[in-house]
């Protein structure tokens, strides 16, 4: 089963979220911000990543950076998946190397293709 | 959202993770937009703006659309704060927390109904005006108060660009649009809407650890009991049988009692919950009497039940507008006295033994003893020689008693026919008490007395006719042992003639089942809440306990004048009485009879 990381610091999104893809069969970690996800990319192997952009302690666009860089360097997708639809946020976000932006709300089922797009397409 | 990817009872949870997430939310904002009015600072604007983005993304995913659309004209406002290019003024403030308000108005629609309700047109109209730079302050305002429309407002900043002089105001009265009376009108509506109890509660984990602990150790109690009964029954081990029970006896008191303190302790939750709303109060109220005051807080972190908190709400809330409206005097006024302009008012919150201490104090113009004395007298609630006799204190105390506020102009809200005395049968009815005490001239200071907790009390035990009941101990404040001829009959009613007070005599067995018995009755238990007292017939008195109260459940639980239940040591469950409600039912029995 694939692991999906849901960082996002409302944690009614994170349930949210988290209920869609258990339905899906996908394991799921949540974590409330960026930095909390550091932490638990340490602790765990994850597949894929849905991480909010405006978050405290570490925004999502920097979590992305770090993520992709330095002491990490990983390659785990990421979706980013937030309420704003801001053009230079998006380029910026894109230049930090997130593979996906998506705007909420969305719907679980749209969510979940692009899930399956992005893992291509084995749960 | 579709059924089959998140099913209804889910939905339902997230709902409910909601409601409590965006009214965290709310509240913090709220606080935070009182702290940047007096201080700004980059930091709390930006964590207001994530907390109002937060809602905005969360509602608009669940599909609460109204909720999304306001939380989103609140961020727009916001961020322009954020950028610099807004100044978060008094005006602004305004309309935000009046944003905010409507936003935990909605998020309380959905909780209770599961759909938005409000309109949210006038708040989003107030926050479009404060994007438009060439704003008016009054007629946003008033337009966020949906007493005018904004075409209104438009109307007369034309008249004013065309020349006129006059103030917005007066134009919008000129117009005939509004008058002062609405505003006031509707801000009093606002502030009058119902506080509902909260039914969830956060706990700290610390607290969860400590019961689960005690939870190991009643399983460890109840072991040593089981093998004690075994060994009983093999017959083994006779001897040391009882002072093995004994052990275990106080094994499992001792327990019990420490899990009884933990499960309180856990009810408990910091008295901040309540202050934190005080900041905005005494800034709403400041603005509305034209006061300045100086708000300092001390000891939030105090404990209190929090069925307590949520009852002290309101009469806290009267307290301090009673003593911004009436205690602390016009900054002019002050300055004629030599006081500094700005008046104090302090909050303060501390433990005293098993009970909790809130004092309100102001440095403002304190009671007027002749004054309460006179309006006392005219009332004729007591002669001149009674009045004479009294104490200072006992006299100032007399403004708990219904009629004599000394205010002498009737405010906008701390004049609505509610007085001190609704404070104090609030506070009586948490088995608290209120005091208060002053120097004309200089200061007042209201005290608070409440207990930790309701869950237990003292309850005195009566026998009425067959039955036990538990009569709050608060409430006595004597046992009368009866003789023949003490109870006389005045119009068909019994009274008791107690040092030269009339005091009518409640007859239990008649409340309850509208018949008298026919026992002779021993004693009469003198109960007193608020102004009331009144005599309770009693058979027998057995004595003081002190009393877990269970509630009654939905089938029993509106019984007036019955409060809860208890489970005593023998097992048996006796009821508890509501002294304040069976007050009530007996003056109304009282007076159906009258009639007939």
């Amino acid at each position: 089963m694939k692991k999906v990381l849901i960082v996002d610091d409302s944690p009614t999104i994170r349930k949210l979220l988290g209920y869609a893809l258990r339905r899906k069969s996908y394991m799921t970690e949540e974590a409330e911000d960026g930095l909390d996800a550091m932490e638990k990319l340490s602790d765990s192997q994850i597949d894929l990543i849905i991480v909010d952009l405006n978050m405290p302690n570490m925004d999502g666009i920097s979590f992305v950076k770090n993520l992709r860089s330095g002491y990490y360097n990983l390659d785990v997708p990421v979706i980013m998946l937030t309420t704003t639809s801001d053009s230079e946020l998006k380029e910026e976000a894109y230049g930090a190397g997130i593979n996906m932006f998506l705007t909420k709300p969305i719907k679980p089922e749209v969510l979940l293709d692009k899930i399956e797009t992005l893992l291509g397409g084995g749960v | 959202m579709e059924e089959n990817i998140i099913e209804r009872e889910e939905m339902k949870e997230i709902v409910e993770e909601f409601v409590v997430e965006a009214n965290e939310l709310a509240e913090k904002a709220i606080q935070d937009i009182v702290a940047i009015e007096n201080n700004p600072d980059d930091e709390i604007v930006n964590s207001i703006f994530r907390a109002v983005h937060t809602v905005k993304g969360t509602s608009s995913f669940l599909g609460f659309n109204t909720l999304s659309t306001l939380a989103h004209k609140s961020e727009d406002v916001l961020g322009m704060v954020r950028k610099g290019n807004l100044k978060p003024d008094r005006d602004v403030a305004n309309v935000l927390l009046a944003a905010l308000d409507l936003i935990r108005t909605l998020i309380e629609e959905i909780k209770e109904t599961g759909a938005e309700k409000s309109d949210i047109t006038a708040v989003t109209d107030s926050l479009e005006l404060l994007k438009n730079p060439s704003r008016e302050k009054l007629g946003k305002m008033l337009v966020m108060d949906s007493v005018v429309e904004v075409d209104d407002v438009h109307v007369a900043l034309n008249k004013q660009e065309g020349g006129e002089e006059k103030k917005l105001g007066e134009l919008l009265v000129e117009d005939k649009v509004m008058t002062q009376g609405q505003l006031k009108d509707y801000l009093k509506k606002q502030k009058t809407q119902p506080h509902k109890e909260e039914s969830t509660i956060r706990i700290d984990v610390r607290k969860l650890d400590e019961l689960m602990n005690l939870a190991g150790e009643l399983v460890l109690g109840k072991n040593r009991l089981i093998l004690l009964n075994n060994m009983v029954k093999k017959g083994g081990a006779k001897n040391n049988v009882l002072d093995n029970l004994a052990d275990i006896t106080n094994y499992m008191e001792l327990v019990t009692n420490e899990l009884q303190l933990s499960v309180m302790r856990a009810r408990l939750v910091p008295i901040s919950k309540l202050f934190n709303k005080v900041p905005r109060l005494v800034r709403d109220l400041a603005g509305e009497f034209g006061k300045e005051v100086e708000l300092e807080m001390e000891g939030e972190e105090t404990e209190l039940d929090r069925s307590l908190i949520e009852s002290l709400h309101d009469p806290l809330i009267h307290i301090i507008r009673n003593s911004v409206d009436h205690g602390i005097e016009t900054p002019e006024e002050r300055a004629r006295k030599g006081k500094p302009r700005k008046g104090q008012l302090t909050l303060k919150a501390y433990n005293e033994g098993n009970n909790v201490i809130i004092e309100v104090f102001d440095d403002g113009k304190g009671i007027n003893v002749e004054a309460v004395k006179k309006k006392a007298q005219e009332k004729g609630l007591m002669g001149e020689a009674e009045l004479a006799a009294l104490s200072t204190r006992d006299a100032m105390n007399l403004v708990f008693v219904a009629g004599l506020s000394t205010a002498a102009k009737v405010s906008n809200v701390s004049g609505r026919g509610v007085g001190m005395d609704v404070v104090r049968n609030n506070v009586e009815k948490m088995n608290g008490q209120v005091s208060i005490d002053s120097e004309e001239g200089r200061w007042t200071r209201l005290t608070l007395r409440l207990p930790l907790t309701l869950a237990i009390m003292r309850a005195l035990i009566v026998k009425v006719l067959d039955e036990l009941f538990a009569i709050p101990l608060n409430t006595v404040t004597e046992l009368v042992k009866l003789k023949e001829g003490l109870i006389k009959s005045v119009e068909k009613k019994e009274v008791l003639v107690l040092r030269d007070k009339v005091i009518p005599v409640v007859d239990l067995a008649k409340v309850f089942t509208g018949q008298a018995p026919e026992v002779e009755d021993r004693y009469l238990v003198i109960c007193n809440v608020g102004e009331k007292t009144v005599g309770v017939k009693a058979r027998a008195v057995e004595g003081q306990e002190e009393v877990v109260i269970k509630p009654l459940g939905t089938f029993l639980g509106n019984i007036k004048g019955v409060g809860g239940a208890t489970i005593r040591g023998d097992g048996k469950a006796i009821l508890i009485l509501d002294m304040s409600a069976l007050i009530d039912l007996f003056s109304a029995q009282n007076a159906n009879r009258k009639i007939a």
